[in-house]
């Protein structure tokens, strides 16, 4: 599931320091900030180019993982209290699909976060 | 009120003036105030007085002044608390910027604050990672951590950290509960986070034999909270917010974690040089051997650690408590920390 600020909320925000809007807190140092200003429109960017199928994705994984339909968050919060509850701990059956679940998530995060993390894993 | 929002008002001057001139016991001229970059949680100033007709006292004194930020994460210690820290290290003959006051009075700047000598150098962790590999600064970090760990919680150098709560559990568990507690505040479901809970849980070192080892662990050792002179010389450790009770391998394991090497990923000790020189030089100045099985657990806590903290503060953001643009991108380094948390903890298929 995508954490907030999303990327339309990042892209809003570039807007309002883009207007001056004293409201929000930016780095002293312009080329630090023009750094992170890159940063978050890019982060916006690749979201809305990679759509939304990353996240209907997750919700059938959960929902075939935990035999059961809700919402992403529903569905997640369910997933963590299982894991934290020692559900899924090695030799448990359902270990490897949470694990390739969300080691499945994680990268499609990180592609829209940083990509370049993701060399090395290839 | 003071300080706040990097304005200083001419009343909050003078009120800070008389402070310091009372405790003084001399007349002080402020030459110079003003808000120094960075510091999300505090506010640093810096500070230039003259001390005048004070006898002994009597000088030009280069200083900074440290206030609470308009809101803080959770785990943070109070001013008051910090300068306890600090003035305990510096007792120690750990390499931190002399404490010289704290006020606790809000009336003065609209918070607590204190002063302290000002050091030279620089701190920022991308600047330090373009330096050539540096074996003697990892070596003075080795040593000054080591020094900061002598301290323990019956040693009389102790004396004033009485607020610092006691371990009563392994280090290690308290720590995961922290942190899962951390998660419920945040009202997040993370389950890559709780995977990596879970297996420092079913993980955690043995405790039994540690029982006489727990030490004075800073808690934010790293690159970009220590002072470098253009010299190359390691000048002073910052930040003590975050100290307490706890054991030395988490510290190393903090300092050396990958999510603290900024971007120079082969230099395992910091981003500046290999872990040899950091541990050998710890090991001399400790007489203790550091446990490189605790210090591996201790990386996988990092990395889950920074990614709560990352969260809180992005949190900050999201709920409009404190609009700003480096608080919500911090959003964007949890993923490659859960990837992380995920490799180092057994959720990596093909390992």
């Amino acid at each position: 599931m995508r954490d907030r600020p999303t990327g339309p909320e990042l892209a809003d925000l570039v807007r309002r320091i883009r207007e001056n809007d004293p409201a929000v807190e930016v780095p002293d140092d312009a080329r630090y900030r023009e750094l992170m200003l890159a940063s978050a429109r890019a982060i916006a960017e690749r979201q809305q180019q990679i759509g939304d199928a990353p996240e209907r994705e997750e919700l059938q994984s959960l929902s075939r993982i935990l035999e059961a339909k809700g919402g992403l968050a529903d569905l997640n919060r369910t997933l963590a209290a299982a894991i934290r509850g020692g559900k899924y701990d090695p030799d448990a059956p359902g270990h490897d699909a949470v694990r390739d679940h969300l080691w499945q998530t994680a990268r499609d995060r990180v592609r829209e976060s940083n990509p370049k993390a993701l060399a090395g894993d290839e | 009120m003071g300080l706040i929002g990097g304005r200083v008002s001419g009343a909050a001057k003078a009120r800070l003036r008389k402070f310091i001139s009372d405790a003084a016991e001399a007349p002080v001229e402020i030459n110079d105030l003003r808000r120094l970059p960075g510091g999300a949680i505090q506010e640093n100033w810096l500070l230039d007085i003259s001390v005048l007709e004070g006898g002994a006292r009597t000088g030009d004194y280069a200083l900074v002044l440290r206030l609470d930020a308009p809101s803080s994460v959770a785990a943070s210690h109070g001013r008051a608390q910090e300068y306890a820290l600090l003035k305990t290290a510096h007792r120690a003959g750990v390499a931190v910027p002399k404490p010289y006051l704290l006020a606790t009075d809000p009336t003065i700047l609209g918070g607590p604050f204190f002063i302290m000598n000002r050091i030279d150098g620089t701190a920022q962790g991308h600047k330090l990672v373009k330096r050539p590999p540096d074996d003697a600064l990892a070596a003075s970090l080795g040593r000054e951590l080591a020094r900061i760990h002598a301290i323990t919680p019956d040693a009389p150098a102790a004396a004033d950290l009485g607020f610092l709560t006691p371990i009563d559990a392994a280090p290690a568990l308290a720590a995961v509960g922290l942190y899962r507690r951390y998660l419920d505040d945040l009202g997040q479901a993370r389950p890559a986070l709780e995977w990596g809970l879970r297996w420092l849980e079913l993980n955690a070192p043995p405790v039994d034999d540690k029982a006489a080892d727990i030490v004075l662990c800073h808690r934010d050792f790293r690159t970009g909270n220590y002072m470098v002179s253009d010299a190359g010389e390691l000048t002073g450790i910052l930040d003590w917010e975050f100290a307490g009770w706890g054991e030395a391998e988490e510290d190393i394991g903090w300092f050396c974690a990958k999510c603290w090497r900024f971007g120079a990923p082969e230099r395992e000790a910091g981003g500046i040089a290999d872990r040899k020189p950091f541990y050998d030089a710890y090991e001399q100045e400790s007489g203790r051997r550091i446990d490189t099985g605790r210090v591996a657990y201790w990386e996988v806590m990092a990395h889950v650690r920074w990614a709560v903290i990352a969260c809180q503060q992005a949190a900050r953001h999201v709920s409009a408590e404190q609009l700003s643009l480096e608080l919500a991108l911090t959003q964007n380094l949890v993923p490659e920390l859960e990837l992380e948390v995920l490799r180092q903890a057994g959720g990596r298929p093909d390992a």
